[in-house]
């Protein structure tokens, strides 16, 4: 087609270095910095911080799932924290029945979390739209809800971990070290599961989704089955984020799966920069340290903070990946 | 005493949930009472007419919305900030005046003015936005809302006292007292509910209204001011929000985030009755209070009939805060449009 | 086999008081190009969403191959040989030209619900997207954000990603809409290449092009069809100059 007028001139692609082409400089830098602060954080005296790095990469866990449904999914998900609560009430619910071995939980968060993904999404992805975002948030009120009903686990005021999870019966999750060194294990997983999903052949028809779901329909994909597997794999993640939560503060509360949180978590995503996936994880960190300082200066930090982000969304577009490192947004 | 009991923790339920907060008082206007009769039909009568009240309340404020979503496809998050203002500004001018409703007059003045102003501020950039960026900004605005009324009037439940002429019960039957704020907030809906059933249908303005809630794009291009319209519709969801906010102070108490649980249930509501249709957030929203006032008051004693009581009392606490949404799961796989979907869409 | 690819049985579809398809018999041969015109609001490309599964007809019958595909749903379509073009460019714009179209042979080969093994390495979709995009002159394009490509470069990709599902009948939406004269010369020329090879139910404007491709061309007029026949045949019918050619002509 050398013959069209208006072809844009495209210079031939330059030969770039794998570690660029791959897009994993950001990530694999973010995660060493993960590994190695640590010693570096417990040889200074801040061990404070280290708790607030794991909160961080907790977040992260479920945001980086967010960022598969909704960064490459465009699935407006305003219920994502319910998965978190689950997550965590299926710990706290084991552990009060003396259940502490950390496989047989989180067999079961993934269940319960899988399970609870694929009815609401059965529902609410037959639609689309302002529908999705309501039917989305409806549903994980009332998560919200019923959990607050549970009287005999604590109903309003939540449940204290009776046991953090065992694994052979060891358990060393209190120890704020090697808890850390799991939440990042988990955080990896998560994030190269997801990018491999993304790359993938399903990975493809998700994002073909996004682009243009008429235009899949008419090539011969229902977008509806692969949003749903979508859905469902991003609950599951978001479910193991909160089986990590209820072990790290050892204690349950219907709090996590207030709508807030869910807000608080699509923030992340798209402060970071969606449909990157370590969007997410910076998206995580720079949401909870601006939180931890805004809330150092005064007790009403949100008053600094709505505006903030009225303001990030209203001139910042494209996450703040896109004021860092001025690359180009996708979608 | 079980009666009053049960009718006390149905009226917190509604007050309180959706945060964290420890109940505080539950209004000042007394809760309904009984003596002697047939218990059970009085329970029924008493928790119907509650159900009602919290149907037309949750009508006023899911009316705006609706009409927010169906003509301007947009995603009002902070619609529920605008009852909660209300209620602060019946607060502060019912303050002010020491009259009741001079402070309701005021407060629902107030309550256009911050609608507006917000309009301009905020929601008038959004319109051309994805919904997603709709969601975030007014996430945004209801955390700074939710603080700056916490820095002005404190975390603590504010009541506000019933207006002296409206204090006291009805006799409704024998043996069933009811009180008269509660049968005038039932009043005051269903008035307001008439007046904009004529405004919709028998104005000019609400013609547009009703041709932009099934073609936005083609009122536009009949040469229909838009962003006036705009600013009407906001200006009406504001004030019928905001009148909301003002006559449930009395009833339930007066904190921050009190608007965002009643948000999430005029989102069930609009969704149930069909994105811009007055009509269906009307029927809609009874559905919706009787059903979850309801169920409140009779899940467990419905369970007792099947399951022994301890099971009961822990399974329909359970389910009855999940069956509103069960309602509109239901009512999504039979009618994925909602009950009456705005012709065009 | 006398069996047409195509065939539409008394199609009628209404919105309201407004009829857009009113009785349509239509059929399209295996190997035949029939051309629809018409002037707009005729119908033409409501007709298309009724095939391709957009829309359901209000009565009538679908045929494709023998097979009743009246209410058949749109995704299941392309499995049995129908692929489309849109009036209006639909690609999918961040993708890249090859990933356009090796998603597009994805929905023809194995399973998509695989979820590990990276699709950009998938060595046989890459190599049946090149073969296309080879057909249809973009090879040198493949690893271009396909956002990045001139209007008709954009119209010869989408016909790519519905030539590399191997269909039996194409279904085209003015494939020559907004193109340039160079670039309608060269889709014609590519169109020529593809005759004999699938069924083509084509629907354009372009009255030059429709003559030179079409080996028959039906007019639709307010829902209805007036007349189906050779090129030659419709030029020279009356009713066809009255009631649509006769102001092109003069001009």
């Amino acid at each position: 087609m050398t013959q069209a007028a208006e072809a844009p001139a495209v210079p031939s692609k330059p030969r770039t270095p794998w570690i660029t082409r791959s897009g994993l400089a950001v990530p694999l830098i973010l995660f060493a910095l993960f590994a190695v602060l640590p010693p570096i954080l417990v040889v200074s005296g801040e061990t404070f911080l280290l708790t607030i790095l794991t909160r961080i990469m907790i977040f992260a866990i479920a945001a980086v799932s967010l960022d598969l449904i909704l960064g490459y999914g465009a699935m407006v998900s305003l219920g994502h924290a319910a998965f978190i609560g689950i997550g965590a009430y299926v710990v706290g619910i084991m552990a009060f029945h003396g259940v502490s071995d950390a496989f047989l939980q989180l067999l079961v968060v993934l269940l319960a979390t899988g399970l609870f993904a694929l009815v609401t999404g059965a529902i609410s992805l037959k639609t689309s739209g302002v529908y999705f975002i309501m039917i989305t948030l409806a549903f994980a009120q009332m998560a919200y809800f019923t959990t607050t009903s549970l009287a005999m686990y604590g109903g309003d005021d939540g449940l204290t971990l009776r046991v953090r999870s065992t694994v052979f019966g060891m358990s060393f999750l209190g120890d704020r070290i090697t808890l850390y060194y799991i939440v990042f294990a988990a955080l990896l997983g998560a994030f190269f599961l997801c990018r491999t999903l993304v790359a993938s052949r399903f990975g493809r028809v998700l994002q073909g989704c996004r682009q243009s779901p008429l235009r899949m329909r008419a090539l011969g994909f229902s977008p509806y089955r692969y949003q749903l597997v979508a859905y469902v794999i991003a609950g599951m993640l978001a479910g193991i984020a909160g089986a990590l939560l209820a072990n790290q503060i050892a204690f349950v509360s219907p709090a996590y799966m207030s709508w807030m949180r869910s807000g608080e978590l699509i923030f992340m995503v798209v402060l970071g920069g969606m449909g990157t996936l370590y969007g997410a994880i910076i998206g995580a960190f720079a949401f909870i340290a601006a939180e931890e300082i805004l809330s150092h200066f005064t007790h009403h930090w949100r008053v600094i903070f709505g505006p903030l982000l009225i303001i990030a969304v209203l001139f910042a577009r494209g996450g703040l990946i896109s004021l860092i490192f001025a690359r180009r947004g996708s979608g | 005493m079980l009666l009053l009991l049960q009718i006390k923790r149905a009226e917190q339920s509604i007050a309180h949930r959706g945060d964290a907060q420890p109940p505080g008082c539950s209004g000042s206007d007394g809760a309904p009472y009984a003596t002697g009769a047939n218990v059970n039909t009085i329970l029924l009568t008493v928790q119907t007419l509650n159900g009602l009240q919290l149907g037309l309340i949750l009508f006023l404020i899911a009316a705006g919305l609706t009409l927010v979503f169906g003509v301007m496809d947009f995603i009002n998050l902070a619609h529920g900030v605008q009852y909660m203002l209300g209620a602060y500004f019946m607060v502060l001018f019912y303050g002010l005046t020491g009259h009741f409703f001079a402070g309701l007059v005021l407060a629902v003045l107030a309550a256009i003015l911050a609608g507006l102003i917000l309009e301009i501020v905020v929601f008038r950039h959004l319109y051309d936005r994805s919904h997603l960026d709709q969601v975030l900004a007014t996430f945004g605005l209801i955390l700074f809302v939710n603080e700056g009324v916490r820095m002005i009037w404190g975390s603590v439940p504010i009541s506000i006292p019933t207006p002296e002429i409206l204090q006291g019960a009805v006799v409704l039957m024998p043996g069933l007292l009811y009180p008269t704020y509660r049968l005038a907030v039932i009043g005051a809906g269903i008035v307001v509910a008439i007046l904009l059933y004529i405004l919709v249908t028998h104005t000019r303005i609400g013609m547009q209204v009703r041709a932009g809630a099934a073609n936005a794009p083609m009122v536009s291009a009949l040469g229909v001011n838009i962003r006036g319209l705009f600013m009407v519709i906001f200006g009406i969801g504001a004030m019928l929000a905001g009148f909301a906010g003002a006559m449930a102070g009395p009833i339930f108490s007066v904190e921050p985030g009190m608007g965002d649980h009643v948000l999430i249930l005029a989102f069930v509501v609009i969704v149930i009755g069909g994105i811009g249709s007055i009509r269906g957030a009307f029927i809609a929203a009874l559905l919706v209070g009787l059903v979850d006032t309801l169920g409140r008051s009779f899940a467990t004693d419905f369970f007792r009939l099947f399951l022994d009581p301890s099971a009961a009392n822990s399974v329909g606490p359970a389910v009855s805060s999940m069956l509103i949404y069960i309602l509109m799961a239901a009512v999504l796989f039979f009618r994925p449009a909602g009950l009456f979907p705005a012709p065009g869409k | 086999m006398a069996e047409p690819l195509l065939a539409l049985e008394q199609v009628t579809k209404r919105f309201g008081a407004l009829t857009v398809a009113e009785s349509i018999d239509l059929t399209v041969e295996r190997d035949e190009i029939h051309a629809i015109i018409g002037p707009n609001g005729a119908g033409k490309t409501t007709l298309i969403a009724q095939i391709t599964g957009v829309l359901p007809p209000d009565s009538g019958r679908i045929l494709f191959d023998g097979q009743n595909i009246t209410r058949l749903p749109m995704s299941l379509r392309p499995h049995l040989g129908i692929a489309r073009s849109f009036q209006i460019t639909n690609i999918l714009p961040d993708f890249t030209v090859l990933e356009n179209v090796a998603v597009a042979a994805q929905a023809r080969h194995g399973t998509s619900f695989s979820f590990f093994r990276p699709a950009g390495a998938e060595e046989g979709l890459n190599a049946a997207a090149r073969r296309v995009l080879e057909r249809v002159n973009l090879k040198d394009r493949e690893g271009l954000p396909a956002r990045n490509l001139a209007h008709g470069e954009k119209r010869a990709l989408e016909l790519a990603m519905a030539l590399v599902q191997d269909p039996k009948l194409l279904v085209l939406d003015e494939p020559m809409a907004g193109t340039g004269r160079e670039e309608t010369a060269y889709l014609v020329d590519m169109l020529k290449s593809l005759k004999g090879r699938y069924g083509i139910l084509l629907i354009e404007h372009d009255m030059q092009a429709v003559f030179a491709l079409a080996d028959r061309v039906s007019v639709m007029v307010y829902g209805r069809i007036i007349a189906t026949g050779a090129p030659a045949e419709i030029r020279d019918n009356a009713e066809v100059r009255q009631a649509y050619l006769g102001d092109e002509e003069l001009a």
